[in-house]
């Protein structure tokens, strides 16, 4: 089987993703944060650590990716390259994203229990380890894509999509 | 600058990405809203509108979907719509932002074919920014409103709009929730079509 890369996508593996929460926790535990994300720049949560109680994290990744690309076209309006980095403060609650190279962001939500001086050190660090995590990560390659059954993968999720939607 | 998981092995997921697009007023969020409404709860997330005031888009509406697992892979989608008036020009691209499919909502009423030709051309534009063509990516045709008195011939709209000759294309009352399943199904079928292709 030939492989032919999807242009920009890539795959991760169990590796990765333990390589990024891992990293993830130790940004959370040195900041005293309430949690942190890695967000992929199409606004697909990648993996997140902390506490999220009751947090949407799905709507919250796509619109952090949101918030962050558009203020990222600001910049360049302003005759930047773009902001690596913003910071949104709240009464209690406040943000603090960074971008991962330009595949990802992260992002920090944080409480009074600690600063944003603090914040913004350890997630630039962390930033860079992540980009440096995700530049490993490997195009599709053949066992990744020949291990999951693609062979009428297009009619089964027809039939499932059917059965979800119960039309006759 | 194009960024996407096909599969994250991991957790043997696949994610797609499909965004409603076309002129302003056409049908988008009302594509988005029934789709939301129909699939039963379990299965999808919050749907988030950022809109102005009254009904025209502001950013994008937004809905997560999980499919559940099909052939031991957990499909996910992720649904937008695009704000569709001229100006959001900036929003719309941001929003295409590793895009899978697109479904192009045009509006049927004989007085926004240009709008219409206006709008692909500017979905086309917006893909090259991502190295991506009309021809490349997954698109479906969705003539919306077939309902208004104003509507114009289906063969007129496939002229002027099926710049490839071969998307398919469907009719729509969108309002009333008619045509708008099909033309979801169709778009997946179509995304799913050119994984397998890319292998
Ligand atoms: N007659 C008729 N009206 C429709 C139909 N579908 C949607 N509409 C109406 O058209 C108007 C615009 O619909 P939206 O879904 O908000 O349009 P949109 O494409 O999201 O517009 P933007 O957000 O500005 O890009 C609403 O008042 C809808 O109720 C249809 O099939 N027939
Ligand atoms: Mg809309």
């Amino acid at each position: 089987m030939e492989t032919r890369a999807y242009p920009g996508k890539f795959v991760l593996n169990d590796e990765l993703v333990e390589a990024i929460n891992r990293t993830l926790l130790t940004l959370l535990e040195k900041t005293d944060a309430r949690c942190v994300l890695l967000a992929g720049a199409d606004g697909y949560p990648i993996a997140v650590q902390g506490l999220t109680c009751n947090m949407d994290i799905r709507s919250f990744s796509a619109l952090a990716a949101g918030a962050f690309s558009s203020t990222k076209e600001l910049a360049k309006l302003a005759g930047e390259q773009g902001f690596c980095s913003q910071f949104h403060q709240g009464d209690k609650h406040h943000l603090y994203m960074s971008s991962v190279g330009d595949k990802a962001i992260l992002v920090v939500v944080f409480d009074n229990r600690t600063t944003i001086g603090m914040v913004r050190m350890f997630t630039l660090r962390t930033a860079s380890q992540l980009e440096e995590v995700l530049e490993k990560t490997p195009g599709p390659s053949e066992e990744a894509l020949g291990e999951p059954q693609l062979e009428n993968l297009s009619e089964s999720l027809r039939a499932k999509i059917d059965k979800i939607f119960d039309e006759k | 600058m194009d960024f996407k998981m096909v599969i994250d092995f991991a957790r043997r997921e696949l994610v797609c990405k499909i965004v409603y697009y076309g002129p302003t007023m056409s049908g988008k969020t009302t594509n988005l809203t029934v789709l939301h409404r129909k699939a039963p709860k379990e299965t999808v997330g919050r749907m988030t509108s950022l809109a102005t005031y009254g009904d025209r888009t502001l950013f994008f509406d937004f809905f997560p979907m999980d499919v559940g697992v099909v052939n031991g892979l957990r499909i996910k989608l992720q649904l937008y719509t695009v704000p569709g008036q001229p100006f959001y020009v900036a929003t719309r691209r941001l929003v295409l932002n590793g895009v899978d499919g697109v479904v192009f909502v045009a509006d049927s009423d004989m007085r926004r074919m240009k709008d219409n030709l206006e709008s692909l051309r500017d979905l086309q534009e917006n893909l090259a920014s991502y190295g991506k063509s009309l021809d490349t990516t997954a698109i479906v045709l969705q003539y919306n409103k077939r309902d208004l008195p104003s509507a114009a011939p289906v063969e007129y709209m496939d002229r002027l709009l099926n710049v490839t000759r071969n998307w398919c294309s469907f009719e729509s009352v969108a309002v009333a929730g008619v045509g708008v399943l099909p033309t979801f199904k169709k778009v997946l079928e179509e995304v799913l079509q050119r994984l397998k292709w890319q292998t």
